[in-house]
């Protein structure tokens, strides 16, 4: 993935592809030339959605981007950079870099700053760019951060009142969690005994993440895409899942059959899809309705 | 009374007026029932498609409650 720098990405939206792609890269708008391959559909509160997909070329690599772009944890630059107060709203959808609606906060600085204005240059200039950088001002992925800020705050303070003592941390996405590169913060929580946070089929966890992007959406008006997890499970869950996918394609491999793993929630069955998605010899496939709803490991025909 | 103030926290978060939301707590023998209250054109996002919203409301307050029982209604 490093070696070439050019891929797709996806997202709700094609803002979010594109920021998707952007933080993979640790790229600013500005660098990388985006060509639309699907737009994607919103759906109604996210039912009927189809994602929509970019393919990013990296304009013009340079050293100094690779040392950044081998920074493990983007995560903690970022989150001390874009620290916004709670009040202060993720760049807007305005052509206006930050600074002319950040609050006296120190919004994203310098850096995050000048890439803003680059990328506004860079939209005027690229048409199909222009579309998008209408929805997606100054600093993008310093805007996702931002996002996963608001988010912290207010799952913070749902913790409390639901009595926990824990505290909320933000950080990017596992690899094994997220499609080649496209990694999303995510707002892992950490205490102990917070198993209960996560629940049968990871219900709770489920019903947290999806209420602190509604609220995050709400404040922000945009979509957001940040995960939440909770000391890391999702994260270890994932690589375990990917594991699990590939033995149990190696079984049905071995046997010739068809292999049905256990039900799970849509984020687990994806990545078990993501796992197999490029593997020679099988493919696969969810079936069954709801929480039964689960992976078939299915043999190819021709291989 | 914590679940009072989660559900209340929660709602305001999600609404267009938050100036609107309240939470009426009747503790009953075994059973505590919240109702929230929200202004009319706010119903959708508290509730949400399918109740979607609702009842990821309703998975939450039951980690806060622990044991006990609690209903939350929302009218």
């Amino acid at each position: 993935m490093t070696g070439e720098r050019s891929g797709e990405f996806r997202g709700k939206t094609i803002e979010a592809a594109i920021n998707a792609g952007l933080m993979a890269w640790q790229l600013s708008r500005a660098e990388v030339e985006v060509e639309v391959i699907r737009p994607g559909s919103r759906g109604v509160l996210g039912i009927g959605a189809e994602d929509a997909i970019v393919r990013l070329t990296e304009i013009r690599p340079s050293k100094s981007q690779a040392v950044v772009q081998s920074e493990p944890q983007p995560a903690k630059t970022e989150k001390a950079e874009s620290k916004p107060a709670p009040e202060a709203k993720p760049a807007g959808p305005k052509s206006q870099p930050a600074e002319s609606k950040a609050p006296p906060k120190p919004q994203p600085k310098a850096s995050a700053r000048s890439e803003a204005k680059s990328e506004t240059v860079k939209a005027e200039t690229r048409p199909e760019a222009a579309k998008t950088a209408g929805a997606a001002p100054g600093g993008i992925s310093a805007k996702e951060w931002a996002a996963a800020e608001l988010g912290k705050e207010f799952l913070a303070g749902l913790l409390s009142r639901a009595g926990l003592r824990a505290t909320v941390e933000v950080i990017a996405q596992s690899p094994a969690e997220s499609e080649e590169g496209s990694r999303v913060p995510v707002l892992n929580i950490v205490g102990d005994d917070l198993g209960i946070l996560i629940g049968r089929q990871n219900e709770v966890l489920s019903a947290l993440e999806f209420i602190t992007r509604l609220a995050v959406n709400q404040r922000s008006h945009g979509r957001s895409q940040f995960t939440v997890d909770v000391n890391g499970y999702r994260a270890k869950r994932a690589e375990s899942l990917r594991k699990l996918g590939l033995r149990m394609a190696e079984q049905a491999i071995q046997s010739g059959r068809t292999v049905v793993l256990e039900p799970m929630p849509p984020a687990e069955r994806r990545i078990i899809h993501l796992a197999l998605r490029d593997h020679p010899k099988v493919f696969t496939q969810s079936v069954g309705e709801g929480d039964r709803r689960k992976v078939t490991i299915v043999l190819k025909k021709d291989a | 009374m914590r679940e009072k103030e989660l559900v209340e926290y929660i709602a305001k978060a999600l609404v267009d007026n938050p100036d609107r939301v309240t939470v009426k707590e009747t503790q009953g023998a075994s059973v505590t029932v919240l109702e929230l209250h929200v202004d009319r054109d706010d119903m959708g996002r508290v509730i949400g498609k399918d109740g979607r919203v609702a009842n990821a409301i309703r998975t939450l307050l039951k980690v806060a409650a622990g044991d006990r029982r609690v209903v939350l209604e929302i009218v």
